[in-house]
Parts: C-alpha cells; structure tokens; sequence
C-alpha cells in the first residue's frame, strides 16, 4: 500500500473541499486500496505557500493548489484570471480532456510536479462593498479594496480603486471597520467566509476563473503502479466533472443565500459586465506581460 | 505506543532543563527522522510559520511596553493605580487584570498580551510590594484573555474552518471573557486577603487621586488611543502596534522629554531579544506540530473520540478533557487545525450549537497556555522576570482551577455565550 | 603540564568567545533589531500613506512578514548567548554541581544539533528552491530561496554560540 499524503488550503465545507475528499475516496476505491489517501485541509499540514515546493522536493506525496499559487513560477497558471476571459462554463466541463490541459500538464511536469486533477472552482465572483452597489466603472473611484494578485489588481486601479494589501485571516475585521471599503471574492466565499455581516451591497459578476489542481511528486508518481496510475487517471475525469456540478451549484444557490441574509445583491447584466471588462482587461493584459506560451494557451482554450 | 514514545521523550528532554526551544526542536527532529526519513521540511515549515505580518505585532507591542517604561510613562500609570486602589487589599491584582483585559480588546492573541502587559507591570507590582508568585500567575492568567475577549487571531481561524460566523463568534466570547476577567478579580481579592500579604495604606484622598489621575493622563490615554484605531476603522491589529509604539515614543519625548535615540535603541534592543525567544519557540512549536501532524498521532485520538457514539452532552465533556490533555502540549493553531475539521461532522449530527463550541475551545485553548509542560505564556512570564518556570507554575495553578471552573460554568449554562449574538440577530 | 595546557585551552575558548562569536552575534542582534524598528517605520509611513494620501504601500504586509522571519534568525544567537531562552529548571536546579554540568553541556550540544538540523534543512530548501525557480506571488516577485538564506545565517550563528558555551564549560570560563 502506497500512502499519498495530500495537503491543500480549504476549509473542510468549502464545496471543492469536500470534491477532494470524494476525489481521495475514489482513489482509493479505483486503486483497490493500493494507494491509502491521507487529505489535510485547512493549511494543517503545509502552508498554501508552501505547497508547491514540499511536493517537488518530496517532502510530501501529493499536493492542491489554487492558480494564483503560482504567479511567475509559472505564469501561464494564472491566464484564467484576465477578467471576463474564461465565463463560459463549457471551457471547464471538457477541460481535463482538452489540449489546453495537456499543455499545462506538460508545462507542470517540466517544472516538476505531476499533475493528476483539475477541479474548477469559480467563475462567479462578487464585488462585496457598502452603502452602494460597485456596478459601473465610475463607481470603484476612490475605493479601497482588498487586492488578489498583482496582475489583477492593475485590473482594479484602472478602475480608479486603491488596491490595499493583508492577511486572509484580518479581511473580515478590516471590512467590518472600515479599513477597507470594499472586498472581491468568489461568491460561495462571500457566504461561507460571512462577508454578509460586513457588507450589504453584493454584485455577482464573472470577472475571474479560478481553479485548484492536484499534483504530485513525480518520483511518487513514477513508483506507481499501472493499476494505481489507471486509478488517477479515472479518478480525474471523474472529480472535473464533480467539481464543475458542485461549483455551479455553490454559485447558484449563494445569491438566495446572500439575500436571505437581507443583503442587496445584483446579478452584473452583459451590458455592465463589458463595461468593466472595456476597463479592466487591457490593464490586466499589460501587467500580465505578453508571452508565447499564452498565446499558444488562449489559442487552445479557443479549441474548446 | 507511539504517542507515549513522543510525549515521554519531549517531557524527558524538556526536563534536562535545555532550552525549550532546543527540547521540541530535537523532538520533531527524532519523530522526522524515525517516520521520514529525512527532515528535509524543517525549514520550509519555520519559513512557512514566522513570515506572517500579524506577529510582527508582537515585538511593536513589547517595544510600545518599552518605551513606556524607560520613559517611565508606566511608573505615572501604577502610581495612579496605586493611589486609588491601593488602600484595597489586592486591589493592584485586579487593576492588572484590567488591564490585560483592555489590552486583550486591543489584541487578538495572547501572547502578545501577556508579553506587553508583563514586562510592564510586574516591575511595577514588585514595587509595590505585591506578593512575586501572585504577580507572576496573574498576569500569565490575565494574559491568556487576549484569545478569548475580541478581537482574536485563533477565533478567526477556529470560524473559517468550521464556518460560524466571526462576528457571532466575536460577541460570544465578551461575556465569558468579562466573567473570567472578574473571577480573576475575586480571587486576586480573596487571594490577598486571605494571606494579609499587602500592606495596604488609607484612602489617599480625592485630590491625590485626582493629581495622580493628571499625572497619568497620557499613559491612560494610550489604549482609547490604539482601541479607537481598531474599531474606528483606522488601523489593522498589526498597524495598532506599530501606531501604539509611535504614540509612546512621541509621549516619551514631546511630553515626558527624557527619551533620545539611545533610549530608543536600548528599547529596540530589549524588545528584540525579549520576543526572540518566545518566536524561537514558536518556530520549534511548529516543528513539532508538523512532525506529529505528518505522522497523523492526534488524528486517532480525536476520531475515536468522535466514533464513540456518545450524547451531545458527554460527547463534549470528553473532547473538552481531550483537548485540556492535548493542551498540555500543543499551541493552540495545531489544535484548532487538527481536531476541529474531525469533530465538525459529530458535532453538527448532535446538533451542537458551534459558537458555544468555540467559545469552550478558546478557553480550553487559554488554558494550554498556561498548563505546563508546553505552555506559551508561563514561558513568556519566565522569560521577561528570570524566576524559576516552577514559581510561575505555581503562581498560575489557582488560575487553571478558576479556568476550569469557567468552562463547567459556560458548559451549564450555554447562554452566557450565546445570548449576546442571539439578541444581536445571529441564528 | 595539565594544568598548563588547560589554561592555554581556557585563553583559548575565551578569545574564541570575546572576540570573535560574541561580535558575531551582537552583529545579528544589531541587523536584527534594525529589522524591526524598519518595519515599524514601514508600517506607520503605509498607515500615513493610506490615509493622508490615498496612496497606500501594497507590498508592506510581504515585507513585514519577510523582515520578521529575518529578525528571528539574525536575533535567536544573540537571545541565546545572553541567556535569554527560556528553559524548564524544575529538575535541573535540584541536580548536585557535577549533574547539572553534565546536563549543561547536553543541553549545548542539544542546541548545537538543532541548529545543525536547521542549517541543513534551510541549504536544502535554499539549494532546491533556487534550482526550481519558486517565486514569491505578491506585489514584490522575488525568489523564495533569497528570504530562507536568514535561516541559514541565523543556525550558523546559533551553532557557533552553542559551540562556544560548550568550549567554556570545558575549559572551566562561563559564558558571560
Ligand atoms: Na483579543
Ligand atoms: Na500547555
């Protein structure tokens, strides 16, 4: 029996938390108990930051990551991330079988981690804020909003918002007192993370794609078995699917969710999703930086 | 077996008086070596603790406690006390407690507290003549409020992984804390009484105190000063230190007048080595938490406590005594990381109320600080006084009673949580 | 001749002390405490920034975090050769004289291979994030590798303060 310890930064009842778990069932069941999957969420074992390296260097078997883990270490990770590129939810449903993955998959294995699932985890984001909807461009003027990363944060300065940087962890009580007027996050997060006793205006918009991916260290991965290898490979077609169910359904339901909590929410119209998109893209594309490799990936993803 | 093994050996190797630092250091090394192989995740996993802005708070806190001492703002503030409370037997005690309880309304962690309010206050309840082994236990005591009265780092963390909600979870715990704070205060009183220890002078007289009040004006205003950044919306908690240190400095040298940049460097310094050794044991906490994490010890533990089929009510009776245990040992990120995501699904089939839940973590939690052998704010406390770790033990044993009396309080009557966010509109 | 020969040892372990390690350290103390007070002044200037000019600092909360983890490792060999760290003593303070000796140099060397481990661990993970090409993600992109080079340093120095408790105990000098 192989045990493959598997780290990543969800909270257990995060929707993709839990696509994880089933994912690490069905490992275990394809493999017929040949690979014994240990998960540990929440950080409990290496830190989000860390993940990446302890995989590569073997310290553990098998890590998950978010995109934006990546940054320049590998930038094309990070393509799904220029605002209103990647809405379409059919991108997602074939995407482990796509030729853009097996690309990235490539990309992943020469930088030296085994890529074996991808599990597509938003597209819907919110603009949380209060007082006011953050609707039109106009309306970010002057404001101060808790930044993601800097590609996507030249995005939001275009815009005219002040990008203020901190800790997860001190989000909440920033927004709650006003360090900072407004926040940016997926929109089950908005629920589950409680943005709704801090902020009362909600606008629900496609701006980025977000997805986690699990990989593992290649000398793990080689020592496996066929049996075991067939095992993962099964195991992802299988969780891409689940998790674009389970992520559509979390994007679904939060709205209601949001609003039963007496919050205003407004679902971002096409007209007022360009606007913003006319604005923030070609911020995004410049502090993103051109390059072969996403080109050659966007020109994929067109494939699909 | 294993978990005899580790423990056995971590308390064997605490006990052959190495730094502790060095005892769970090694520890996490052998457990590494043994399971591992290697301990090729030593370093990535410091890295991975220390580089955290937040607990760049906790050498701005000591520096503020600094150079309010050397500028002998603090001395005003104790004077104050002293002139009104003074004439009551153990009145110094409960004037300590309070301020550990603003401080912890201005702090989200303990140590922090315990650190800043400590360096500060028991020179000062030296000078007093307040009993050194009551000081020493009420201030590592004292000090663990900063968890428990908001805001606080750990509630935060104990709420994304369970999903309550933060700002229910804040308001439940003012209550409890404001209790614990005042079940320090009696005893501090009975405490006092009892061993006749203080000598206690007449009433000063209203125009002492009120020229004692003048005195320590701008010592008082310091934390409405740093309070009003948080919950004003001006600062973060880790800009409330560094705002905090910039008020002292600049009461130290526009009004007090006795503070130049050798002063300052003298305070630098002192808070650079005070809050180096409590971070070295906080790396090597770490460490070790890894190195049992990785070999999944507590993991058996708290499912087969979870797999025991109890009632709601018997159900937290025992993970709360698992947790004290555990307490002994851990910091209280590891066990809000390892045993929460595995208790969650029990507890919501029992139909626990998890903001109560929390609220009894946190001060199980306060209490592993100040349990021995692993305990993060008795060796704080044996860091900035010198007396020996067992004289701080013994000075915070009462407290642990006490402790444990508030959780059996807070078990019995749930509402003393729950009420507060109730009215205030959270399921 | 022993006796002799012990001296010159003690000379020795003392120069070793005074001269060179204890310099070294402080030299870390001094980086160290540099560290924080520069993270104070950058904390307050992005506070300043935020509200007075609407321009806030966005790379203050990596910084901070980065300077600290550097503090910790320059300062940790100061705290130690001072004698700062804390330790448990119920046991240790009932040993006769030759016991506690005996536990004094175990501890030492306890010290010694913990920083051993550390230092080792770090030049893996300094060696092995330089040749992967690990980036930081923040509004600073820099190389891992470059904020773990403080461990290494600050186990050099934690090591060499270990050593020279330990050669001080032997040749019958304390450590001041
Ligand atoms: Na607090
Ligand atoms: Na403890």
């Amino acid at each position: 029996v192989e045990t493959m310890r598997c780290s990543h930064q969800l909270p257990p009842a995060h929707h993709i938390a839990k696509v994880v778990d089933r994912w690490a069932a069905a490992v275990e069941e394809y493999s017929d108990g040949e690979i014994d999957v240990q998960v540990f969420g929440a950080d409990s074992l290496v830190g989000a930051r860390e993940n990446i390296v302890a995989v590569a260097k073997g310290d553990i078997e098998c890590a998950f990551s978010l995109n934006f883990q990546w940054g320049k270490t590998l930038p094309i990770m990070n393509v799904t991330i220029a605002p209103y590129a990647f809405a379409d939810l059919d991108i997602w449903r074939h995407w482990h079988e796509s030729e853009a993955a097996a690309y990235l998959e490539e990309k992943l294995l020469e930088k030296g981690v085994k890529n074996v699932v991808w599990m597509f985890q938003t597209n819907t984001s919110v603009f949380t804020s209060n007082g006011d909807f953050l609707l039109a461009p106009d309306d970010f003027k002057g404001v101060k909003i808790r930044g993601l990363v800097p590609s996507f944060d030249a995005g939001l300065a275009a815009l005219g918002a002040t990008t203020v940087t901190m800790p997860g962890s001190e989000v909440y009580q920033a927004l709650a007192t006003g360090v900072v007027d407004a926040g940016i996050t997926d929109v089950a997060a908005a629920v589950s993370r409680k943005y709704f006793e801090v902020q009362d205006h909600f606008v629900v918009t496609p701006v980025l794609s977000a997805y986690l991916h699990g990989y593992l260290n290649p000398a793990f991965y080689d020592g496996l078995s066929d049996n075991a290898k067939a095992a993962l490979e099964k195991a992802k077609a299988d969780a891409g699917v689940w998790a674009v169910e389970a992520s559509i359904e979390a994007a679904a339901a939060a709205p209601d969710e949001l609003r039963a909590k007496g919050v205003e929410v407004h679902i971002a119209t096409d007209a007022e999703n360009a606007a913003l998109e006319a604005v923030m893209r070609p911020a995004f594309d410049e502090a993103f930086g051109d390059s072969e490799e996403a080109a050659k990936l966007i020109e994929l993803v067109g494939k699909l | 077996m294993t978990m005899t093994l580790v423990f056995g050996g971590l308390i064997l190797l605490l006990l052959t008086g190495m730094p502790i630092f060095a005892a769970l250091g090694l520890a996490a090394t052998a457990i590494l070596l043994i399971f591992e192989g290697g301990i090729g995740s030593v370093a990535d996993t410091i890295f991975a603790h220390l580089n955290k802005s937040i607990l760049m708070a906790i050498p701005l806190f000591v520096f503020m406690a600094q150079v309010m001492m050397r500028a002998k703002v603090i001395d005003d503030l104790y004077d104050m006390a002293h002139t009104v409370v003074g004439h009551i037997r153990g009145g110094l005690g409960v004037a300590t407690v309070l301020s550990c309880t603003i401080f912890a309304a201005i702090s989200g962690s303990s140590v922090a507290t315990a650190l800043s309010i400590g360096s500060s206050a028991i020179p000062q309840m030296k000078r007093f003549g307040y009993p050194e082994r009551g000081a020493l236990g009420v201030i590592a005591a004292g000090g663990t409020l900063g968890i428990l009265i908001p805001p606080s780092g750990p509630m935060i963390l104990y709420a994304i992984v369970s999903e309550v909600s933060i700002g229910a979870l804040f308001l439940a715990g003012i209550a409890p804390g404001l209790l614990m704070a005042l079940i320090f205060s009696i005893y501090c009183l009975a405490d006092a009484r009892r061993n006749r220890l203080t000598e206690t002078p007449d009433w000063a007289g209203w125009r002492k105190v009120a020229t004692a009040f003048r005195r320590s004006f701008w010592a008082v205003m310091a934390p409405p000063v740093v309070m009003g950044g948080i919950y004003l919306g001006v600062f973060t908690a880790t800009e409330a230190a560094a705002a905090g240190s910039l008020y002292a400095l600049l009461v130290a040298t526009l009004v007090y007048r006795n503070f130049g940049l050798r002063d300052l460097w003298i305070c630098a310094w002192s808070s650079m080595r005070t809050s180096m050794m409590v971070f070295m044991i906080i790396a090597a906490a770490a460490m070790f938490g890894h190195a049992i994490t990785i070999i999944r010890l507590p993991y058996g533990v708290t499912e087969a406590v979870a797999a025991m089929g109890l009632g709601p009510f018997s159900f937290i009776l025992i993970v709360m005594a698992m947790i004290f245990v555990m307490g002994m040992f851990f910091e209280s990120i590891s066990i809000i990381l390892i045993t929460t995501p595995i208790l969650l699904p029990t507890m919501i089939a029992l139909d626990i109320d998890l903001v109560w839940y929390g609220v009894l973590l946190m001060i199980n939690l306060e209490l592993a600080m100040i349990t021995p052998p692993v305990g993060m704010n008795l060796f704080v406390i044996k860091g900035i006084t010198d007396a020996p770790l067992s004289e701080v033990v013994r000075g915070a044993a009462p407290y642990v009673i006490l402790m444990v009396g508030g959780l059996a309080l807070l078990l019995a009557a749930p509402g003393l949580a729950t009420w507060l966010p109730r009215s205030a509109g959270f399921g | 001749m022993a006796q002799h020969n012990k001296r010159e040892a003690a000379a020795a372990a003392s120069f070793l002390s005074r001269r060179i390690v204890a310099p070294l350290t402080w030299l870390g103390g001094a980086i160290s405490t540099l560290l924080i007070l520069g993270a104070f002044g950058l904390i307050v200037a992005a506070v300043v920034r935020r509200y007075v000019f609407s321009a806030p600092i966005r790379f203050t909360d990596e910084v901070a975090g980065w300077a600290l983890v550097a503090a910790i490792m320059f300062g940790a060999a100061e705290a130690y050769r001072q004698g700062d760290h804390i330790s448990i003593d119920l046991v240790t303070a009932r040993l006769p004289d030759k016991a506690r000796r005996a536990m004094g140099v175990f501890s030492d060397l306890s010290v010694l291979a913990f920083a051993i481990a550390i230092g080792r661990s770090a030049w893996d993970a300094v060696t092995f994030a330089r040749g992967f090409g690990m980036y930081t993600t923040g509004h600073i992109v820099m190389e891992t590798w470059i904020l773990q080079t403080p461990l290494i340093a600050g186990a050099t120095l934690l090591g060499l303060a270990a050593m020279t408790k330990l050669a001080e105990r032997f040749t019958g000098r304390r450590a001041p």
